[in-house]
């Protein structure tokens, strides 16, 4: 009876162990918490490590491997353009000319950098890059290549940083879009990500959309800067009852080989006036 | 325990560049390779305690580099090592091929489960399914290369 009793003491404290463990992993696993001194100083020592170790390898990758240098020429080349819409690039100098600003809430400045490790522990859908706060890099940054963007820096450490993708279940609900039709813009929002197509839900069914269309970001949020491309209409459904559309939007990038990205760094110059 | 210590250093230096050169869409997709050197550990760690104790730091540490939640690994890797200490009575079979293919199966299970519970994912079992086979040749590759090399004399 007695060992019936102390087994079931056992149990009920090995539940509550785990329940507090689990509960507890609800904070820690949350994107928005930033890194303490301590993790940041641990981090950067090891990955400036395994920078030293693996330079050699990727010194002879690129040698072999020319399409990933060629992304990286083209990102450092053509800064400019990389993923923006000319639209927007056109709007954006006609803003300026006309409210003679020297710098708009849409300039920018870009970072170079390169991923240094992808995807480790599988579950995150995160990629590590080798520039942090010291090169400028700050949380909710728009990380973009070539082919248009990628996703947002969420951590931050002195020479590295967290790049969340946008493939990732967290991130798809928080982009707002505007899809190119007829020379005029629709407004929606990135829904969910399925089988390497994001989904935009509720569009109207009197807007026509055809396949092949430009999806770029809005700027309505503060999480992304607009202009960025995200990608291109792949194909238009109706919604089980027929009033609206859903779209699937095939972005360029292949998530699973990044190589080199840009960090676009919102330079706001508060003397304008 | 030098042993040991030498495998986890390799394993980091291996989980964190591997993935520069190797594609998340091939089936040999390098993640949990920390994980898996802890199999081998096993072998070389007399005591349970001392591989529990070993798991837990190397969860830390892995927490610390790569995936920035300290203690989610910790508790995965120390799940991970009760698993393997307990994987003669979980299999019956004798072959260790197969006992590292069922302690790296519900490794992956496991973690996938504990991200479900606290709501981080939502359920797909093709993710986990992808998780699984997209990086069990390597893991398997990775732990059998371990043996030859630091515990041949030993079994």
């Amino acid at each position: 009876m007695r060992k019936k009793k102390k087994e079931r003491k056992k149990i009920i404290i090995l539940v509550a162990i785990l329940l507090i463990i689990l509960l507890s992993l609800v904070i820690v696993i949350d994107d928005e918490r930033k890194l303490t001194k301590f993790e940041k100083v641990i981090k950067d020592g090891v990955v400036t490590l395994s920078n030293f170790v693996s330079a050699p390898f990727l010194t002879i990758k690129n040698k072999f491997f020319s399409e990933s240098k060629d992304d990286y020429q083209y990102n450092l080349e053509k800064q400019e353009s990389i993923g923006l819409s000319n639209e927007i690039l056109k709007e954006n100098n006609e803003l300026k000319e006309l409210l003679k600003l020297n710098e708009t809430l849409s300039d920018r400045e870009y970072i170079n950098a390169t991923v240094i490790n992808r995807n480790i522990a599988y579950w995150f859908n995160e990629i590590t890059i080798n520039k942090g706060f010291k090169s400028g890099i700050s949380e909710g940054m728009a990380v973009i290549n070539s082919k248009g963007l990628i996703g947002k820096i969420i951590k931050t450490s002195a020479n590295t940083s967290k790049v969340k993708l946008l493939t990732d279940e967290h991130m798809e609900d928080k982009i707002s879009v505007k899809i190119e039709y007829n020379d005029h813009f629709v407004y929606g929002l990135l829904s969910n990500y399925k089988d390497g197509e994001f989904i935009i839900n509720g569009i109207s069914n009197n807007i026509e959309i055809n396949e092949g269309a430009k999806v770029i970001t809005s700027g309505l949020t503060d999480l992304f800067p607009s202009g960025i491309l995200i990608g291109y209409v792949d194909e238009v459904t109706f919604d089980n009852f027929d009033l609206a559309k859903t779209l699937k939007v095939k972005s360029e990038i292949d998530f699973d080989d990044i190589y080199y990205v840009t960090i676009l760094n919102r330079n706001v110059d508060n003397n304008n006036d | 325990m030098i042993k040991s210590v030498i495998i986890i250093i390799l394993s980091f230096i291996l989980e964190s560049n591997l993935s520069n050169f190797i594609s998340i869409n091939t089936n040999f997709f390098n993640t949990f390779l920390v994980f898996s050197s802890l199999i081998i550990i096993d072998n070389i760690l007399e005591s349970k305690e001392s591989l529990y104790i070993f798991a837990i730091f190397t969860g830390i540490l892995y927490d610390l580099v790569f995936t920035d939640r300290i203690g989610y690994s910790i508790l995965t890797f120390l799940i991970g090592s009760i698993i393997i200490k307990n994987i003669n009575k979980i299999s019956k079979l004798k072959v260790n091929i197969i006992n590292y293919l069922i302690i790296l199966i519900m490794y992956r299970l496991i973690s996938y489960t504990i991200l479900l519970l606290i709501g981080y994912l939502s359920f797909n079992p093709l993710k986990l399914f992808h998780s699984i086979y997209s990086s069990i040749i390597l893991n398997l590759l990775y732990i059998i290369t371990l043996k030859i090399i630091f515990i041949r004399g030993k079994s």
